[in-house]
């Protein structure tokens, strides 16, 4: 370089930015700032106001907690009263009816189904197939869309049978049911169900014939793992690399930290190792043996069994798979259900911590209270899976910005939001924590 | 004729004027018990369109904003589809109160999108001034709900007699909610 001569190095810097994210649950944004290639910026930013549900449930009994819960979500509410139901019999050694067991697995699926539906035909499909919404699709894949909202019905109305209505169902209680339903009930909605399975499998076909769009980071997968089952309520926490709990040692590997920019707690691992994924892509890869005959077959079918694991976008088809194996595990449940001799056991409380695992739509959703002598709420947490998968989406944002820079600016926003919506992320779940620290002089 | 008629009620009870329509079927329940079905529906479901038969008629009941409170609002659902289509058409999408929700005429718009014809019956409003939670009725939504439920009664009658409220309506007009 000669003397007195300036060279001013050209900065290439782009931003893409999504201020209100379409097509999830709840209200969040996106930042991606992009230098010279290398990304100084992935934001999943959760503007969404906080819900305080941990401290709305401090002082009240468990059956209280269990109704108060199912309002976090109004998609996933089985989960929430699943976890904190499967916790207080936990701690108070609660046994319940073998066949109270099986109809909460059968109300799991019906919050699989309608969720997983609702996701893939309303949320993400358009994404896919080049629309900008469910409703314009319509327009055009009709049949498609008529039968996915028949899909989406089969599973509220399986929660409707159980649960007295079709969301936030109110008849789970800590010791079974506050009422169990009659085996002709069931029956009748079989057919629905049998329409259901059959669109579920062409489902997987559909959805597998999708353009996924390049992309490969190989995650730290968490879910559920049964040996005997494919998890819903039971089973113990597992990773993809050796994580192996009681699904009531939650914290024993992980832990929430609160991200300044977002109302929800981000979740990371104890022992360093940074962001994993939960969700039906990590079911699928972890807990695979367990899947119901048929959904493993359309797994096998679809051929992306391998590709789950890397390609977040092909988690549509994971989710998919899911919907074939609720659909199919509800006929089977159905088809040997009998009345429990006694849906509702009695129980007695006792102090202590109450805690559980289960596996929401979305992922891994962990609950734990800390019950006092008098049978009330002392201290909740409650840490959902969208939370737990923030820092997964925006290590996704990184890699995906690389397979985007090339694009023209807008379709590479889109694509970025594609990505995003790949996780089905509950924005409004994820944002119930209350911090609150009053410090006196 | 279907006997019992579905009355799709629209709203939030704990939100103010939001819960007029609650308010105003309560009124006219047993009149209306014969001939009609009332069916809290909240927010206007698909599922719940798309159980009807195509040529079956319903009536829908909400407050409405961006009227005078109290004010009473009548109009064929039919022209609600088109003021959807309409403002999707000019790339506006009807107003959106919350992320959690579609709304109403989007809902209506997809129905009519599923079955090549929109939605047979009536929407019945009344302009709201307050819709925060925790809040009572307004006086002047209050005071109109003899109104209202007349409103309501009259639109299940002509939709049992086979006429619907006609018309059309401005996209700026007015905003269920």
């Amino acid at each position: 370089m000669s003397r007195g001569t300036t060279v001013e190095k050209v900065v290439d810097e782009r931003v893409y930015e999504v201020h209100e994210l379409t097509r999830v649950e709840g209200e969040g944004s996106l930042k991606l700032r992009v230098r010279d290639g290398e990304v100084i910026e992935a934001r999943l930013g959760i503007f969404e106001t906080p819900r305080y549900f941990e401290q709305l449930v401090v002082g009240r009994t468990p059956d209280e907690v269990i109704d108060m819960v199912a309002r976090i979500c109004g998609i996933c509410p089985v989960a929430y009263q699943m976890s904190a139901v499967h916790g207080f019999e936990d701690l108070f050694g609660v046994r319940i009816d073998p066949q109270s067991r099986a109809l909460r697995r059968l109300l799991y699926c019906g919050e699989w189904i309608e969720s997983h539906s609702l996701h893939i035909f309303f949320l993400h499909a358009p994404d896919f197939l080049g629309y900008e919404s469910g409703i314009t699709m319509a327009a055009d894949h009709r049949p498609l869309v008529e039968q996915a909202l028949k899909l989406k019905k089969a599973g509220n109305h399986l929660i409707k049978i159980l649960g007295g209505r079709p969301i936030h169902p109110v008849s789970v209680r800590v010791g079974g049911w506050s009422r169990a339903p009659r085996v002709s009930e069931l029956k009748e909605h079989r057919p629905a169900l049998e329409e259901a399975l059959a669109f579920a499998q062409e489902t997987v076909r559909v959805v597998s014939g999708f353009t996924m769009p390049a992309f490969a980071r190989e995650p730290r997968l968490v879910s559920l793992r049964h040996a005997g089952e494919y998890p819903f309520n039971d089973g113990r926490i597992v990773s993809s690399d050796g994580v192996d709990l009681p699904p009531t040692a939650w914290r024993d590997a992980f832990e929430e930290f609160q991200v300044e920019g977002t109302n929800a707690l981000h979740a990371r691992s104890l022992d360093g190792k940074g962001v994993y994924l939960l969700g039906p892509a990590a079911r699928v890869v972890l807990a695979g043996e367990q899947l119901h005959p048929l959904a493993k077959e359309a797994l096998a079918a679809s051929g992306y069994a391998e590709m789950i694991r890397t390609n977040i976008y092909a988690s549509i088809v994971a989710r998919a798979v899911e919907l074939v194996h609720a659909c199919a595990e509800a006929l089977d449940i159905i088809d040997v259900y009998r009345a429990p001799s006694e849906p509702l056991v009695a129980w007695q409380s006792r102090p202590g911590v109450a805690a559980w695992a289960t596996e929401a739509p979305r992922g891994l959703l962990f609950h734990r209270y800390e019950v006092d002598e008098s049978g009330r709420i002392r201290h909740a947490q409650i840490v959902p899976p969208t939370s737990q998968n923030q820092a997964a989406i925006e290590a996704d944002l990184v890699v995906a910005a690389k397979q985007v820079l090339d694009l023209p600016h807008a379709e590479a926003t889109l694509r970025l939001e594609q990505m995003i919506r790949s996780y089905d992320p509950c924005i409004s779940c994820a944002t119930h924590f209350l911090d609150l620290r009053v410090e006196e002089a | 004729m279907n006997p019992r008629l579905p009355i799709f009620v629209c709203g939030d009870p704990a939100r103010g004027d939001d819960a007029a329509g609650f308010a105003a079927v309560d009124l006219v329940a047993d009149d209306l018990r014969e001939r009609a079905e009332i069916v809290p529906a909240g927010q206007l479901d698909i599922l719940l369109l798309m159980d009807l038969p195509v040529d079956a008629p319903c009536v829908v009941v909400d407050a409405v904003a961006g009227l005078r409170p109290g004010e009473i609002w009548v109009r064929p659902l039919a022209a609600l589809v088109d003021r959807a289509r309409t403002l999707e058409a000019a790339g506006r999408a009807p107003d959106l109160r919350s992320s959690h929700e579609l709304p109403l005429e989007q809902v209506l718009a997809l129905a009519a999108t599923l079955r090549d014809a929109p939605p047979v019956g009536t929407f019945v409003g009344i302009g709201g001034g307050c819709f925060e939670a925790g809040t009572p009725l307004t006086a002047a939504v209050a005071a109109a709900l003899p109104e209202f439920a007349a409103a309501i009664v009259a639109a299940v009658d002509a939709c049992h007699g086979g006429t619907h409220e006609v018309g059309a309506i401005t996209a700026a007009e007015a905003v269920p909610c």
